[in-house]
């Protein structure tokens, strides 16, 4: 279970969470919305355990996968490199090839356009064992076909974990156990 | 006199590389030289990346790094007369002039690693030992492969001054004071030649073997 208790956080004296509680279940598809700006990532890298807040409880779950706001792939390793980074390459290479890469597994970031390193950071993060699996905009940069693929992989492969999903598209968020209106 | 045709320098090379006692002076002067070089590649490492985590270790070294650096090559020669053998000063030479290159460009290298790429290892729990592996190194990649390439050509010429200033029993150095003082300009002109052609394939075969151990997955 996740759980933040009025947690406060704020960057360079404009404070972007304040006195902000959740509680989160085991399982499920938690969407958060909100306009840019208003602390949607922040609050997922204090879930994720890479920002402190200013004051609040934080309790997580020990083993989290993240697909981050920037693709954060390494420049000199291949698209199966990047993927396998925290799983084995078998199961990189699989969930690369079932969001349609299996002709890039080895490319280098510079060979893939913004779409497909999208969906290798994504590979990544569903290919780590994780008890929560914290997306922020994965499906940003995919076209409408894609899109909708690559969210039913998502869905397939965290169906027994806690998916908690940033988005700005309200039908991305279709089917969310938990909706956050940030 | 002093400047001797390239025709005669050529032929007194030519001349040089038939006898036994050249490639003694080279086997002397490389086995000098690299101990030197390869000693600073391996503890500038390992001084540059301790300092770059770790800031009181940064703040009690780093000062000895910007000692080594301003000291003039000479200066190191002559206060290492004092207290060793001519064999090893040239070694010694061109360890403290590669030093702190190799542990500045490390330093640098390591504190320039995206920060991005180290909160992505954090979240997979990567070990120390793959961060470093995957991360840390071929982010440090580029500026150990300067530095190794720029400290090729300083550990060379500080090791070959240190020969002609010590003149040890056999080295170019020592060939190269030989000709100075008997006047053998063609000899000088040589021996000059071989130095640089020297340089420039060790520096080839530096660059080749790196990229041959960065390229290995």
């Amino acid at each position: 279970m996740i759980r933040l208790d009025n947690i406060t956080k704020a960057f360079d004296g404009k404070t972007v969470l304040e006195n902000f509680s959740i509680e989160l279940p085991h399982t499920g598809f938690c969407a958060i919305t909100g306009r840019s700006g208003i602390g949607k990532t922040t609050l997922l890298h204090i879930i994720a355990g890479l920002t402190e807040p200013d004051s609040g409880a934080v309790r997580t779950v020990p083993h989290i996968s993240m697909v981050f706001q920037e693709d954060r792939l390494l420049p000199w390793a291949t698209a199966l490199q990047n993927a396998a980074i925290a799983s084995s390459e078998e199961k990189a290479s699989a969930l690369l090839t079932e969001l349609g890469l299996e002709d890039s597994l080895h490319k280098k970031p510079r060979e893939l356009s913004g779409g497909m390193s999208r969906r290798v950071s994504i590979a990544r993060a569903l290919a780590a064992d994780a008890d929560a699996y914290i997306m922020d905009e994965p499906l940003k940069g995919l076209d409408g076909e894609t899109r909708s693929h690559v969210l039913n992989v998502i869905r397939k492969h965290t169906q027994n974990a806690l998916l908690i999903m940033v988005t700005h598209d309200q039908a991305d968020g279709a089917g969310a156990d938990v909706r956050i209106e940030l | 006199m002093l400047l001797p045709a390239p025709l005669e320098v050529f032929s007194r090379l030519a001349k040089l590389v038939m006898e036994g006692e050249f490639w003694r002076h080279i086997g002397s002067s490389l086995f000098r030289i690299m101990a030197g070089y390869l000693c600073a590649l391996l503890i500038g490492f390992v001084l540059g990346a301790i300092t770059a985590r770790s800031k009181p270790l940064d703040a009690l070294l780093s000062p000895a790094a910007r000692v080594i650096r301003a000291t003039p090559v000479a200066s190191f020669i002559i206060l290492l007369f004092v207290f060793l053998s001519k064999e090893r000063i040239p070694a010694i030479t061109s360890f403290l002039m590669v030093l702190p290159v190799v542990w500045s460009n490390v330093y640098e290298g390591i504190n320039s690693t995206d920060t991005k790429l180290l909160e992505m290892a954090k979240v997979f729990r990567l070990s120390p030992a793959k961060t470093l592996r995957k991360i840390y190194l071929p982010s440090v990649f580029p500026f150990l492969l300067a530095a190794a390439k720029t400290g090729m050509g300083l550990a060379w010429k500080a090791g070959i001054a240190a020969e002609v200033m010590v003149s040890p029993a056999s080295g170019i150095g020592a060939e190269l004071y030989n000709a100075k003082i008997y006047l053998e300009s063609a000899d000088l002109f040589a021996w000059t030649a071989v130095i640089v052609i020297i340089s420039m394939i060790l520096e080839k075969l530096l660059v080749r073997l790196v990229r041959r151990f960065h390229d290995t997955p």
